[in-house]
């Protein structure tokens, strides 16, 4: 049986948990089912005493003691109150699903079924005949001379419709027939018991179309057949969407009419496909989720599905999953996810009573009450958990600073492989089963909130700044909220998919981790650096031109030949390893991770255009400041660090391209030279100390190469480093490094009273590099401390960059305090993530950000020159690699426009061309440039997971706008882009903004930013929200030059958001108001391209109504009707049209 | 709703009522349809219906005079009454009115020719 294939397949994602009422009812229905065989017995014994009318009462009998029971009255006497909730629930079900379905469409009249026309013809004249269920009238206004036809419908529409036309109609109930026993000669149930939604119900109907029945009258009852032609069902309960008008012609929306010739297929899904907007029993509706038969994923369940139902002559997932495909029935060529059946699990469960043909009892495995009831799969998300190797899973949730820090350092212990457990275990506290599937991501993203020093980070800071946390659906509980609210029953298939994405997203990871570690050992860190060097100064001076106007893709080629070139350390690759797998995690597990980055992103976004202001004053303030400041300066570094983090879904991209190229740096020297890591720390603090932006990059930086040291926690790194943070503090960062000491203290403080710690801290930090620098290594700290000093100034003349810088300190900061050495590849593995935030969401402020970065990184890059440029270039490279072919993953899987790639490629030149000019500034560009690239490219990558994620999301939740407001509330570009990420979207957001978070975000990128959007918005016209995310696009192409390809790629995705964005989103044209609006489409956007791509009728159109079947088996009917209708005998059944026609006589039932 | 059909319908699914028959009937609006005279139907019928129902919806629609208020078997071999029932049972609509249950007062409404039967969850 196809319910049979099925069932595996769907069982990893539904979760099998039956509730403990559940399992009551059943028990309950088993014990009715014998007490009904006896009540049976009893009838019968009682119909031989009986006289009158009373013979045949089968269903309103009502329990009276000595009198014959019903079914219905033991059980409810049994459990009353499982049976009203149950009752109430399939009521529910039928009353969404059939009968307002029916009072809000046109049901087509179509040809009679020959089979009754011939039943009716053959009656006796003056035959009195109920057609229950007559819908329109056609078999009451057919011309049957011989027949008084009586109809009863409950749809008011339909009845006056037969009325009109001459018909003798009632309202009334199949299950409460309104006229005596025994009065009619025949009665005609035509497509309505398959609309009772437990098996209770359908034998209730049938029993009441044998009581108005006269003995000798027959009846004849045709139901939808499981087995159809052209029509594959999973399960038997199945919502079928209305179909369109142009499918009306064919009346296949008629249940009778069903045939299969007329009617296009309908193809059974799996839980995936869920487009009812209607919830059955339950108010909270849920979202017309959208399946996108586009997406990979499903691909890969197709194939599954297709092998288990190797019988079916044509996969009819594959028809509705590959709506291009053609079908063997043309007019469902192009079947909308609309247009797709829906079908219902477990709808009863609680009924034992089914009968033996119905095996498919195991089929179905939900009732709807289950579902709804459901909030919280455990078994579906603990797998998604435990297959999604993101490390972060176990995100803290606690919002308080002190178990911030706790988690911090508990995750730092754990090595990113683990992370996912020991991050769980850490702060499993933050865990929340209860959101919704389709919300899991989000809830995922709790989970990895591991990365606990961004998550608590994020979470200080917005408590920081109230007005962000609010407007941002950052802050967990809201997010929660909007998931739960969300959540229906689309939430499995949302879960299925998203187990499926998270799959992919491991997958890739490893790929990436692979590749990364390939790069690294293959890195020419010297080649590297100096190409990209030579490019940049090429492009900002004109000097080397051949460098300028190289393409991202060039970047990226070249970035990779560093990396091939140089051959970087073993702890390089673990570090970027880790950072890979937090970017893998946050982007397909949407993870805590992804929350965290989520609030950090809005969080750093509404920093850096308010508070960036007052930061970058204060940071310059502090940084001038006393020593001693560096404590709080380093605390508030950690804050900002943890908030870059968080905030880089907008920023983040910057940021992470600033901490990327930091990192490497710093790990070079860490391994090579730890006096030039010293140094280079310094440098980088210096440069984020100068400017804001780069601060940040620079304590991420710091925390990398520890992790990468501590190659197992390097996905912790970025959030483990914060229990280095957390046990050096302020303090031993001082004493052992600033950098450590500020990434500690930074993790710890996440207050805004730590944003502006960081900002001292930053500038202590930079006092402190310079006093190291100056101490460790005279020689080569002079070039890097030379180089160093004077940017720091040039940040902090950009008040916005610093606000980045801060953020990115903040994060680079937990990095860290694992070691200094070793910080640079944690800072890698944050900038991993970051980078995948940036993909997604920090497009926008991602590019701003990376502008920033950029500069800091240059300043750093200056400082540490040679040496530490080409360290970081390897690493650079390595990720670069890595993230290529992500990206190139990503593209297969996401098509893009072609025409659009150029126009974000000239953006992106564009952004490369300001950037450089940054870079010359900071003549140690090509070093940030590298690790921009390098994180560019994760961004890129992540982008597109996050894209094909949001898509998938977007096929499936309808609910967009409701994310979309949460995240939109915040303020920040960053936040916004967020939230712009629509429920699904979110939780790739999430990631992006996470990973965007973990780069150090420059001030450079608002600016850049804004002058992009504009641009944008000239050439396309595109709404705020477009723009945004096309100056996104172009930031990250801007970023990566080298990586080009990649940033393309992404520029392409973006641009088919923008497209959708275009479309549906109409965003402010303020830059704020864009950006956040921007974010705020961009999910709509995707969500409305992806519906587009996989279903044309996804997204817009008119609200399709589902209808609710049963699909009977072949035999279900006759079994019910012998097992259940004693008087009714069944003297033929059939197939006809799609339907199991059974035409039945009542005939006196004699029992000894 | 033809008195024929009214003439089958109970209030017995509301929970509590045994019987529910016959509705009390009021009617408002009526109308009267052509309908083929055919002498077959009613002898088919009549054995169906409940005479007295038929003799107080006669009385309601103010045709009590063509029918005898008692059932007996002359009425078939009578084409007349044949006819009048035929013009009763099949050719008068009543479009306005309501149904009333015997038992618990509850009402139905009918309008547009069309009762309304429906019960509500609690009264089932």
């Amino acid at each position: 049986m196809i319910s049979e294939r099925i069932p595996p397949i769907s069982a990893s994602y539904i979760p099998n948990h039956k509730s403990y009422d559940d399992l009551q009812q059943n028990v309950y229905s088993r014990k009715s089912a014998e007490i009904v065989h006896k009540v049976e017995y009893d009838e019968n014994i009682n119909e031989i005493n009986a006289t009158t009318t009373k013979k045949t009462e089968t269903t309103t009998m009502i329990p009276t003691g000595e009198k014959p029971k019903h079914v219905e009255s033991t059980l409810s006497t049994n459990t009353t109150q499982t049976k009203n909730d149950s009752r109430g629930r399939s009521a529910a079900l039928e009353r969404a699903y059939v009968h307002d379905v029916y009072e809000n469409c046109d049901e087509p009249t179509g040809a009679l079924r020959p089979s009754v026309s011939q039943f009716l013809s053959g009656l006796e004249t003056g035959s009195l005949v109920c057609d229950v269920g007559c819908g329109n009238g056609r078999y009451l206004t057919a011309n049957f001379p011989n027949i008084i036809p009586i109809g009863i419908d409950r749809c008011q529409r339909l009845s006056k419709v037969a009325k009109g036309k001459g018909g003798e109609v009632t309202i009334c109930d199949n299950l409460e027939l309104p006229f005596r026993d025994d009065s009619f000669d025949a009665v005609i149930s035509l497509a309505v018991v398959h609309h009772f939604a437990t098996t209770e119900r359908r034998i209730l109907a049938l029993r009441e179309l044998s009581r108005i029945l006269r003995v000798g009258g027959r009846v004849v009852i045709t139901v939808w057949a499981l087995e159809q032609r052209h029509r594959r069902f999973e399960s038997q309960d199945v919502l079928i969407p209305w179909q369109p008008p142009k499918n009306q012609s064919c009346s296949y929306c008629s249940d009778e009419d069903d045939d299969d010739e007329f009617l296009p297929p309908y193809h059974a899904y799996t839980e995936d496909s869920t487009n009812s907007s209607r919830s059955a029993g339950d108010g909270d509706s849920s979202s017309l989720s959208s399946s996108s038969p586009g997406e990979s994923c499903y691909s890969f369940v197709r194939k599954a599905i297709q092998k288990l139902a190797g019988n079916r002559r044509h996969p009819w997932f594959l028809d509705s999953w590959n709506s291009k495909d053609t079908q063997k029935d043309n007019s469902l060529d192009f079947e909308d996810a609309r247009d797709l059946p829906i079908e219902l699990r477990r709808l009863e469960d609680f009924e034992d009573l089914v009968e033996p043909p119905i095996a498919s009892a195991g089929l179905k495995s939900r009732s709807l009450g289950c579902i709804l009831n459901n909030n919280n799969p455990p078994s579906a998300r603990q797998i998604v958990r435990s297959r999604s190797s993101v490390p972060s899973l176990g995100g803290p949730t606690t919002s308080s600073h002190d178990f911030k820090n706790q988690e911090n350092v508990a995750s730092c212990p754990s090595s990113v492989n683990n992370s996912s457990t020991t991050n769980s275990c850490g702060t499993s506290l933050s865990r929340r089963p209860k959101l919704i599937k389709q919300k899991q991501s989000l809830c995922d993203e709790d989970y990895q909130l591991p990365d606990n020093p961004f998550y608590v980070l994020d979470s200080s800071n917005s408590s920081l700044e109230n007005s962000k946390q609010s407007n941002s659906a950052e802050s967990p509980p809201n997010s929660r909220l909007f998931l739960r609210k969300q959540s229906s029953l689309n939430e499995e298939l949302m879960a299925a998919n998203r187990l499926r994405e998270k799959e992919r997203v491991r997958k890739r990871i490893q790929k990436q981790t692979s590749l990364n570690e390939a790069f690294l050992y293959r890195s020419v860190f010297g080649r590297k650096l100096q190409v990209i060097k030579e490019g940049f100064a090429t492009k900002i001076k004109s000097s080397t031109g051949s460098l300028e106007r190289v393409t991202k893709i060039g970047l990226v080629k070249i970035i990779q030949n560093f990396t091939t070139a140089t051959s970087q350390t073993t702890n390089e690759n673990q570090p970027r390893k880790n950072g890979y797998n937090l970017r893998h995690g946050v982007n397909g597990c949407k993870t805590n991770q992804g929350n965290a980055h989520k609030p950090s992103c809005s969080i750093y976004s509404e920093l850096p255009s308010s508070q960036c202001n007052c930061v970058n004053i204060a940071a310059n303030v502090e940084n001038e400041a006393d020593p001693n400041r560096r404590h709080s300066k380093e605390s508030g570094s950690d804050s900002s660090k943890d908030g870059s983090l968080q905030s880089d879904t907008s920023i983040e991209s910057e940021d992470s391209f600033a901490s990327v190229i930091f990192v490497p740096k710093s790990e070079g020297n860490n391994q090579q030279q730890q006096q030039k890591l010293f140094q280079q720390q310094g440098h980088n603090s210096s440069s984020s100390n100068s400017s804001n932006g780069k601060l940040p990059t620079s304590p991420l930086i710091m925390p990398c190469p520890p992790t990468p040291a501590h190659s197992p926690a390097a996905a912790n790194s970025v959030v483990t480093s914060p229990p280095q943070a957390v046990a050096s503090v302020e303090a031993v960062k001082n004493i052992l490094s600033p950098r450590t000491a500020d990434i500690n203290s930074r993790h710890f403080t996440f207050d805004k009273d730590h944003i502006l710690r960081q900002e001292s801290i930053l500038k202590q930090r930079r006092e402190n590099i310079l006093k190291q620098k100056s101490e460790e290594e005279a020689q080569k700290i002079t070039r890097q401390t030379i180089m160093n000093m004077p940017p720091i100034p040039k940040f902090r003349k950009q008040p916005i960059k610093h606000c980045y810088p801060i953020i990115r300190r903040s994060s680079t900061q937990p990095n860290q305090p694992q070691a200094i050495q070793v910080p640079r590849y944690m800072s890698l593995e944050l900038y991993n993530p970051a980078t995948d935030d940036l993909d997604s969401d920090s497009n926008d402020e991602d590019s701003q950000s990376s502008e920033g970065s950029i500069d800091s990184v240059i300043d750093a890059s200056k400082a540490s020159d040679t040496c530490e440029k080409e360290d970081d270039i390897p690493l650079t490279s390595n990720k670069s690699g890595i993230l290529e072919d992500i990206i190139e993953k990503n593209e297969e899987c996401s098509p893009m426009d072609p025409s659009k790639h150029k126009e974000y490629v000239d953006f992106a030149e564009k952004l490369s061309a300001q950037l450089l000019k940054e870079m010359h500034e900071n003549n140690n560009e090509s070093r940030d440039n590298d690790d921009q690239h390098k994180i560019k490219t994760e961004l890129t990558a992540l982008r597109e997971e996050l894209r094909e994620r949001r898509l998938m999301l977007a096929n499936l939740s309808t609910l967009p706008s409701l994310q979309h407001s949460p995240n939109s509330s915040s303020t920040s570009s960053l936040s916004s882009q967020s939230k712009s990420y629509t429920i699904h979207e979110e939780d790739e957001e999430e990631d992006e903004e996470c990973s965007s978070s973990s780069y150090p975000l420059n001030i450079y990128d608002h600016c850049k930013v804004s002058k992009f959007q504009y641009k944008w918005n000239q050439r396309y016209n595109l709404n705020p929200e477009t723009a945004y995310l096309i100056q996104d696009d172009g930031d990250s192409s801007v970023r990566d030059e080298d990586e080009g390809d990649v940033i393309l790629e992404e520029n392409e995705e973006e641009e088919d958001e923008q497209d959708t964005v275009k479309n549906t989103v109409k965003s402010n044209s303020v830059d704020e108001v864009e950006k956040d609006s921007e974010e705020v489409v961009e999910p709509v956007e995707r969500r409305e391209s992806n519906s587009s791509l996989d279903s044309p009728s996804q997204s817009g159109g008119s609200t399709t109504h589902h209808r609710y079947y049963h699909v009977f088996r072949e035999g279900e009917l006759e079994a019910l009707i012998n097992h259940h209708v004693n008087n009714l005998h069944i003297v033929s059944s059939f197939y006809e049209r799609a339907s199991w026609c059974v035409v039945a006589e009542k005939v006196q039932v004699w029992t000894i | 709703m033809k008195l024929s059909t009214y003439n089958f319908l109970t209030s017995k699914s509301i929970r509590g009522v045994k019987v529910g028959y016959p509705l009390k009937l009021v009617v408002s609006k009526q109308d009267e349809v052509e309908a083929e005279f055919n002498p077959t139907f009613i002898e088919r019928l009549l054995p169906k219906l409940e005479w007295s129902t038929v003799y107080l919806s006669a009385e309601v629609v103010g045709l009590q005079e063509d029918i005898p208020k008692e059932f007996s078997d002359d009425i078939v071999s009578n084409q007349d009454v044949l006819q009048k029932l035929h013009h009763l049972l099949l050719e008068v609509d009543i479009l306005e009115g309501q149904l009333e249950c015997p038992e618990t007062g509850r009402v139905f409404p009918i309008k547009d020719g069309i009762p309304n039967m429906l019960l509500n969850e609690d009264e089932v």
